[in-house]
């Protein structure tokens, strides 16, 4: 509720409070006047009795008329006149219910005689038999009546006395007195009530542009003053509103240009950070490198050491395996000697037995040919018979039967030379089987001469070499204790090396392990780093967020007031007819707004960027169109095409995928990130801007690290 | 060693069997003349066994020296003195249509005497002479190539292989042999 509806509440509550007092004594007035006039009526009826008594102390009704002792009051006015000539008002005499003698007159003046009692005052006097007090209507006018019964000597009510008073009559004064009352009220809060609302007015102006002003203040811009109109308090509160402005705004510049520099430094504090951990990470990563070839190193030479020891204990095995042997092959080889000798001497008789075997064979030989020599006689003679026996056959077949007997013979002959040409063959097979083996075994004495002879050199050789391995048996049997000897002395050596190389080794893994701690700390270091970036990005989000809402509210107002101030009307802000300037490259162009906007918010962008990190603050229109941009960006045109580029941006269209992007925004916030080709990452935040809850474009905001 | 007793054995069973056989010809000799057989001298000529009758054989002798005589056909290897008389030595395997080969040492002639000629023929050896049942006799059929037919009287099989006998009078009775007699 507004503060001056709230005063608007006030003074219409205690208006209508002090109407009510008024009205309630007007109200107490009034009900005095009522029994006041009852009491009036009371002594105006006892007055009415009083005279009417003075006529008589009987009361009757003869022959139709109300006899009060002998004065007949029927259509007599006198007492009724008399009455009213006292008090004023009416008096009137019932005979029954009917009016017998009044002064109250009918509209065409007559008097009201012949008319009947009806309503309460009747109910009172006729069914109950009391008097009636009150107010009555009579013939439509009200009064204020006193009703008392007359009763005749036996106590029947005859007829009733009415004396009353028209409640016009006498409510007059105090109707007159109520009005007079009412209309020096109704002054009175006219006057009260714009006084009042002047004052209020007056007072909320000053109150109203504080708001304003705060408002602003709560939009972003701090630097706003309020005149000073009064000295009230409210004057007091703007004095001190513009103080804490200028103060805080001071102050603020002072913060931003603290902040700025403190962010500057974390920054650059950051990347040393940053740019140390990478090279301690670099160094470290080397150091585990080494440490861990090294390590690999000591782990080969520790292994080559245990072989070598093994090795060696192996060697000292097979020395002393060796010299063992050695000592057998020694008792082998003496054994040998032995052996050869003895062979050397068998071999010599061996020699001489065969020389006499081959000697005999020769002698069978021959002989056994000359038995072949006596069967080749033998055979001839065989042949010769055969043939005789043959030829003696074909003589005995030319015979006939003569010649049959000689026949036989001749068979018979032919028969046994046959079977001594077979035994002669045999013979003659069983000489050659002998000569063959005579041959073979004089042969194999040969070879067997030979090979004794052979087998004679080579003992005699074996004689020699096994003297010559007698010799080197014993070299060897030294040898091996030598070795035995020295490979003692490498397995003691080599396991000192070995339990030094372990040494080294423990090193190696510490030096190792702790390259890892540091590479873990300073990763952990990195990570404390990032974090601390992306908390400074978080909160540049978070400011950026902030700036770009107020940005967004700010210029939303700037342009609005160009519509209440008249300056645009909507159809100009609205406009979307891009003329180009001519002679600009790149491209710029006007339209009906943005030399308003050069005029209203060039100082206003150019606040945002008291911040450092701020790279731009800009407002856009719906379709990227940028009408005015920061006074960095607005440097004279040179001609100069790369220097104009970058120099002077504004009255561009920037309807690129990002300007494209925040400028049809309609969400609360767009955020786009970005990378500039100078390696820059850019925050650009963007809201949109509403003119009358139409979309008309957005503000952009570019933050940088 | 082995041998020798081999040997030894062998020589117990072929006493043995002389003797066996000397008491069987014996025996044989009283028994024949139930079947009726022929004589004939069997000998070896171009691989073959070829037989005669006993008849016409007259002697049989190792191969002397042959005197070559040039101008003579194929089947007249040469001639040879007899006792005084000289005789042509036949060689059979011209007129057989088998092979001839060089005669060797062994080689003996069988001197014959058909269709009123004399010759010596060639032989590879003879074997001897064979008694031959009639009845064993089979007329020589068109199974044997190169050979003419009207040279046999017919074969027999025997335990040594088959035996071609030989019609003596029907070879040497062949113009060869008469053209030649004529120019004698």
């Amino acid at each position: 509720m507004s503060l001056s509806r709230k005063f608007a509440f006030l003074l219409a509550i205690s208006l209508t409070a002090a109407v009510a007092a008024t009205l309630f004594v007007l109200y107490e007035v009034r009900s005095e006047a009522e029994r006041q006039a009852t009491v009036a009526q009371e002594g105006r009826i006892n007055t009415f009795w009083q005279l009417l008594r003075s006529k008589g102390d009987v009361f009757a009704v003869i022959d139709g008329k109300l006899m009060v002792g002998s004065y007949v009051a029927n259509g007599n006015f006198e007492l009724p006149d008399l009455v009213q000539k006292l008090f004023g008002g009416t008096a009137t005499i019932f005979m029954g219910d009917t009016r017998v003698s009044t002064n109250v007159l009918k509209e065409d003046g007559s008097r009201a005689v012949g008319t009947r009692l009806t309503g309460k005052a009747y109910d009172a006097i006729f069914r109950e038999g009391r008097s009636y007090r009150g107010e009555t209507t009579i013939l439509d006018i009200p009064y204020f009546t006193a009703y008392d019964p007359i009763k005749n000597a036996k106590g029947e009510v005859i007829g009733v006395l009415y004396v009353g008073t028209k409640r016009s009559e006498f409510f007059s004064a105090y109707d007159l007195l109520s009005r007079k009352l009412i209309a020096v009220a109704l002054i009175n809060v006219s006057i009260f009530t714009l006084l009042a609302v002047y004052l209020v007015r007056r007072s909320l102006r000053t109150l109203n542009r504080l708001t304003s002003a705060v408002r602003s203040v709560a939009e972003g811009d701090l630097d706003v003053q309020v005149p000073v109109e009064s000295r009230d308090e409210i004057g007091v509160l703007a004095e001190s509103f513009n103080t804490m402005t200028s103060v805080v705004f001071k102050g603020m510049q002072e913060e931003i240009a603290k902040t700025n520099r403190m962010v500057a430094n974390i920054k650059e504090t950051i990347q040393q950070l940053s740019t140390s951990a990478n090279e301690i990470m670099a160094i470290s990563a080397q150091q585990s490198a080494g440490a861990t070839q090294q390590a690999t190193a000591v782990q080969e030479a520790m292994t080559t050491a245990e072989e070598m020891a093994v090795t060696a204990r192996q060697v000292a095995q097979n020395a002393v395996q060796v010299e063992t042997q050695a000592e057998r092959a020694n008792a082998a080889g003496s054994h040998g000697g032995t052996a050869v000798a003895n062979a050397l001497s068998g071999m010599g008789e061996l020699r001489s037995q065969m020389l006499a075997v081959a000697e005999a064979m020769l002698q069978l030989g021959e002989n056994s040919q000359k038995i072949g020599g006596i069967v080749d006689i033998i055979d001839e003679i065989s042949d010769q018979t055969n043939l005789l026996a043959l030829n003696a056959t074909i003589e005995a077949a030319g015979a006939g039967e003569a010649g049959k007997r000689f026949a036989v013979v001749a068979n018979e002959v032919k028969r046994l030379s046959q079977r001594t040409a077979e035994a002669t063959g045999q013979i003659k097979s069983l000489i050659e089987a002998i000569q063959k083996a005579t041959n073979a075994t004089i042969m194999l004495t040969e070879n067997g001469t030979k090979g004794v002879d052979a087998a004679n050199i080579l003992v005699t050789r074996v004689a020699e070499a096994l003297q010559e391995i007698l010799q080197l048996i014993q070299e060897t049997n030294a040898a091996a204790k030598e070795i035995n000897f020295s490979t003692q002395q490498q397995t003691s050596a080599s396991e000192e090396m070995a339990s030094t190389i372990v040494e080294v080794r423990d090193v190696a893994t510490q030096v190792a392990s702790g390259a890892q701690e540091t590479t873990q700390a300073i990763a952990e270091l990195t990570g404390l780093a990032e974090r601390l970036k992306d908390l400074m990005e978080d909160e540049l989000q978070t400011k950026g967020k902030a700036k770009a809402l107020a940005g967004a509210r700010l210029m939303s107002r700037i342009l609005h007031q160009a519509l209440t101030s008249g300056a645009l009307t909507e159809a100009d802000l609205f406009d979307e007819n891009y003329i180009p300037i001519p002679g600009t490259d790149p491209q710029k162009f006007t339209t009906r707004f943005d030399a308003y906007c050069d005029a209203h918010i060039t100082a206003k962008q150019d606040d945002f960027l008291n911040d450092v990190q701020v790279a731009f603050a800009v407002l856009i229109d719906r379709h990227g169109y940028l009408p005015t941009h920061n006074s960095r960006y607005t440097q004279p045109l040179t001609g100069d095409y790369d220097r104009d580029l970058k120099g002077n941006r504004t009255k561009r269209m920037f309807d690129d995928k990002v300007g494209l992007a925040a400028a049809r925004n309609e969400e609360e916030l767009l955020v786009q990130v970005y990378n500039r080709d100078t390696g820059e990452r850019i925050w650009d935040i963007s809201a949109p801007v509403y003119i009358n809850g139409r979309h008309w474009g957005g503000f952009r905001i570019g933050y940088t690290m | 060693m082995a041998i020798e007793e081999n040997r030894s054995y062998d020589t117990r069973a072929i006493l043995q069997e002389m003797r066996e056989a000397y008491w069987e010809g014996i025996e044989q000799s009283a028994e024949s003349g139930a079947v009726e057989t022929r004589d004939y001298v069997v000998f070896r000529l171009g691989s073959e066994r070829f037989g005669i009758p006993t008849g016409f054989a007259r002697e049989v002798l190792r191969l002397p020296r042959l005197v070559k005589v040039p101008r003579l056909p194929a089947h007249i290897c040469g001639i040879v003195n007899l006792r005084g008389q000289i005789q042509a030595v036949t060689d059979l395997r011209p007129l057989l249509g088998l092979p001839t080969t060089a005669l060797s040492a062994r080689s003996q002639l069988i001197v014959v005497e058909a269709a009123a000629i004399t010759t010596a023929l060639v032989t590879e050896g003879v074997e001897g002479i064979r008694s031959i049942p009639v009845a064993e006799i089979e007329p020589i059929t068109e199974g044997l190539a190169g050979f003419p037919r009207d040279a046999a009287e017919g074969h027999v099989v025997t335990e040594q292989g088959l035996l071609v006998l030989l019609s003596l009078e029907h070879i040497l009775g062949r113009t060869e042999f008469t053209i030649n007699q004529k120019g004698e």
